[in-house]
């Protein structure tokens, strides 16, 4: 798969914590206003992927190139600035604030007026956070906490939003209620998002196109309804049996 | 000439001290990972135990009647039992034997009572216990006359008394280094024995020790227990070498300094040990010197005291596994590949 | 007994605001402080000196403290916790150098107290404060009393104010939760740190700007008041400011009239044993009670 000019191009990256590598080096592109899906067994490194991309984990190698510019040495708060979002799997929010302080705090550097507006734009959108907005955040359930951290992205607009399993240990009614959104946000608004995520059934359904990464190396890249009914990869990697 | 071969003593006799306790220190936050911030009060145990009890012990031995306190009458008690003990070397020894193992009892008894905090605290809590409960030792020592002697500190006989003059120095000296030796060579055998790599196991993950089934509340009662007796033993050392114990004496900046000691000289490393307290010995001396060709505004205690405090912080910040880092773990025999 | 009771509340007033400003680096460091006393004595150092260099009258120096104290606590942060927290240091480590900073700095105000005596002329160890006296009303009231219960009360409506009310305030209660989605917000962590600190040192240095009023004055004192900031601290639950506040007054109070009681018949106790008290409080606290009072009212952690 040669790497095509998109709005994220990622070329021979390889990430990794301390001394570890745990992808070794993957390409792939990701075009403007699609899905992509990143699915894998357990353990393959699709959460690390993510980060590296974002820049909170060790890239060994490679680069990441971002809109046309090279970001693989920014710090993730520049990334942010260009319109990159990440959705985390864990820690996603301050638990002890209330969801009104998380959502101001994601748009600390708005002003007053500018954050009113974008705020009702995001209840637009998520109406459901409207009846918890000045409970803690410990006080919510999986799924509310997992909207929360969504507004937080949101208020930011980014074009980008990468998110890093969204649905894991969540209802089923929680986790269709995310997908969604997700699908929302791409055909309502025009984000590119690219998705990891366990469910790779559901996933692969509503994406675009995907990446099979196991064991930290990519091993099919192309439209996510051909992996869904790939004989072989699905069933071996995804557990898909059809 | 003779001043030479003082200095050699009394640093001689230093280092044997500090080697102790450094030695106790390494083996318990070296090895088991167990910073025990009560030191000094472990070292009081066993000067305490002297000076509570060699005075009484020689006067019992010696036949005399006590008339008086106990405060003001240690040090013209204390000065008869060293004339009956300079014809009475079986007396000396006893008392001095006595009051060993009693204080390594004590020691070790303490150690095994430490234990119970240091299992189900945190690192700062634990910390902060251990430095209260030593304070409350000193004060106590200060304050209840009959144990120390209170304000006035208690005198200790000279138990080696039966020997001519430098004789009695230097086999002192060999006293003393002989027990730091034996104490350091114990704390090298456990160290590179499976018992160390089962403390150093339980210093790195303690879940996994665990699961690995090693009985943890066991091995650090035992530890805390030998460490704590080494550290009386140490006080025993210093009581009969000062020939008097003063309550104030035991405060924390003695645990600080056995700490930056162990830190210093490499932590998990024996050898670092012997290192760290060299380097001490002969920083403290050299900055006590400055005082003769520098003025300075103020006590040169102080100022040696801050450096080694800096000092502790940028080995901390630059090089925390200290001069003689612990040796990795081979788990791979050499020649195999 | 008034009087008694005016004592345990003056120093119950600065036990509060040292264990407030504990509980404020506890919080970014997640590491017991142990040269957290010693700030107060820098502070009342710094106040002291310039009393004696401008001759201006006690009450006066009050921000010369809290500039000392803060800025003093700055400077330990960002010359030692700091880079050592951003090397990932561990808890050890951050606790055995925050002893070192203890030593350190006792032996600083040691070496400063000898210079301040040569080179000023007065008396540098075991000095007290003057008080005034003060007319509320008709009835003649300790400056003391006054000024530190007033302290307590201007402290906590400031936090509170700065904690909840402001943008500043609401980010540092985020970058103290979790600094690493504060970072990636863009929230400048080390900055919301520093401040903390310089905060904490702050309140620290008035803090002890009050006690040569009640005790008589030394570099040690910081070290020797620790065990019952602790005890404070943790009796009202380590990682609550308004814990600290709770547990301030009770350690203060106990420690007071506890040292009073005892000290008289039948127990007679000599009062050199007062720290027995807030000792007490805290090994009890941690075997009854390990998070504090604060986990009674907190639900959830």
């Amino acid at each position: 798969m040669r790497s095509r000019v998109g709005l994220i191009d990622v070329e021979d990256l390889k990430v990794g914590y301390g001394k570890l590598e745990i992808v070794h080096g993957v390409t792939f592109s990701v075009e403007k206003n699609e899905i992509f899906v990143i699915v894998g067994p357990n353990g393959s490194g699709k959460s690390t992927l993510l980060k590296g991309i974002f820049g909170i984990a060790t890239i060994k190698g490679g680069k990441v190139v971002f809109n046309g510019k090279d970001i693989t040495k920014l710090p993730p708060h520049e990334r942010s600035k260009l319109g990159l979002a990440y959705h985390p799997q864990l820690r996603n929010t301050f638990e002890n604030l209330t969801v009104r302080e998380n959502i101001f705090l994601a748009g600390y550097f708005l002003d007053p007026e500018e954050f009113q507006k974008r705020l009702e734009g995001v209840l637009e959108f998520l109406p459901e956070i409207r009846q918890f907005m000045n409970r803690k955040v410990k006080t919510l359930s999986g799924g509310e906490r997992q909207m929360v951290a969504f507004a937080m992205n949101l208020i930011r607009q980014p074009n980008t939003i990468m998110f890093d399993e969204p649905t894991a240990a969540l209802s089923p009614k929680m986790a269709e209620l995310i997908f969604d959104r997700i699908v929302r946000l791409k055909k309502e608004y025009g984000i590119t998002v690219v998705l990891v995520e366990q469910n790779a059934r559901r996933a692969l359904e509503l994406g675009d196109r995907a990446l099979l990464l196991v064991a930290g190396n990519a091993k099919f890249i192309g439209p996510a309804e051909e992996l869904l009914n790939h004989k072989d990869l699905a069933s071996m990697y995804l557990g898909l049996r059809d | 000439m003779i001043d030479l071969l003082r200095l050699i003593i009394d640093i001689a006799t230093i280092y044997s001290i500090f080697l102790i306790l450094a030695s106790s220190m390494e083996l318990e936050y070296g090895e088991l990972g167990i910073p025990n911030f009560g030191k000094v009060m472990f070292f009081a145990t066993g000067a305490f135990t002297v000076g509570a009890l060699a005075v009484r012990l020689g006067v019992f031995l010696a036949n005399i009647i006590w008339r008086g306190e106990f405060k003001t009458k240690s040090i013209y008690y204390s000065t008869l039992v060293t004339n009956y003990f300079a014809s009475h070397p079986l007396q000396a020894i006893t008392v001095f034997l006595v009051t060993l193992i009693l204080a390594v009892l004590f020691g070790a008894i303490l150690g095994v009572i430490a234990s119970y905090p240091a299992i189900r605290l945190r690192e700062d809590y634990l910390a902060i216990t251990l430095i209260a409960t030593g304070e409350l030792f000193r004060v106590i020592g200060r304050n209840y006359e009959p144990l120390v002697g209170g304000t006035l500190g208690v005198g200790i006989p000279d138990i080696l008394a039966w020997l001519p003059g430098r004789t009695r120095e230097i086999s002192f000296l060999l006293l003393s280094t002989s027990l730091a030796i034996v104490i350091w060579l114990i704390l090298l055998r456990l160290s590179t024995s499976p018992f160390g790599r089962t403390l150093r196991a339980i210093r790195d993950n303690e879940i996994a020790a665990d699961a690995l089934g090693k009985d943890i509340v066991k091995i650090r009662m035992k530890v805390l227990a030998i460490g704590s007796a080494m550290a009386a033993v140490a006080g025993v050392i210093y009581a009969y070498y000062m020939g008097t114990v003063h309550a104030d004496d035991f405060s924390p900046l003695k645990t600080f300094l056995v700490v930056l000691m162990v830190v210093l000289g490499g932590r998990g490393n024996p050898y670092g040990t012997l290192v760290g307290v060299g380097i001490y010995i002969v920083l403290d001396r050299v900055l006590t010197l400055l005082k003769h060709y520098i003025y300075l505004p103020f006590d040169i205690n102080y100022f040696t005291t801050f450096t080694f405090g800096v000092i502790l912080i940028l080995v901390l910040m630059y090089r925390p596994q200290g001069i003689l880092p612990e040796k990795p773990l081979l788990t791979v025999r050499k020649t195999e590949k | 007994m008034i009087d008694l009771l005016l004592d345990a509340l003056v120093y119950s007033n600065l036990l509060v605001l040292l264990s407030i400003s504990l509980t404020l680096t506890i919080l970014t460091l997640k590491v017991s402080n142990f040269a957290h006393g010693d700030l107060a004595i820098v502070g009342v150092y710094g106040a002291y000196t310039f009393m004696v260099i401008l001759g201006i009258s006690t009450y006066f120096s009050i921000p010369f403290a809290f500039l000392f104290g803060g800025l003093y606590a700055l400077a330990t942060y960002l010359l030692v916790y700091g880079p050592m927290r951003r090397r990932g240091a561990n808890f050890v480590m951050l606790m055995i150098a925050s002893m070192a900073v203890d030593i350190s700095t006792r032996s600083l105000l040691h070496m400063y107290a000898d210079f301040m005596k040569s080179q000023l002329k007065v008396y540098s160890r075991g000095f007290i404060f003057d008080d005034i006296s003060l007319d509320i009303t008709g009835f003649k009231l300790q400056g003391i009393i006054f000024f530190s219960s007033l302290s307590v009360i201007l402290l906590l409506l400031f936090l509170y104010i700065l904690l909840m009310k402001t943008k500043f305030g609401i980010a540092m209660r985020a970058a103290i939760e979790n600094p690493d989605l504060a970072e990636i917000l863009g929230i400048n962590v080390e900055k919301v740190y520093s401040f903390s600190w310089f905060l904490a040192g702050g309140f620290a240095g008035v803090a002890g700007f009050f006690l040569p009023f009640r005790i008589p004055t030394s570099p040690d004192l910081g070290f020797i008041i620790l065990l019952s900031i602790f005890a404070a601290s943790i009796l009202g639950g380590v990682n609550s400011l308004a814990g600290a506040v709770v547990g301030g007054y009770i350690v203060g109070f106990s420690e007071i009239l506890g040292t009073y009681l005892l000290s008289q018949p039948p127990i007679n106790l000599n009062t050199a044993y007062r720290p027995a008290i807030p000792f007490t409080l805290l090994i009890l606290t941690l075997m009854l009670m390990p998070k504090g009072l604060a986990s009674l009212w907190s639900k959830g952690e």
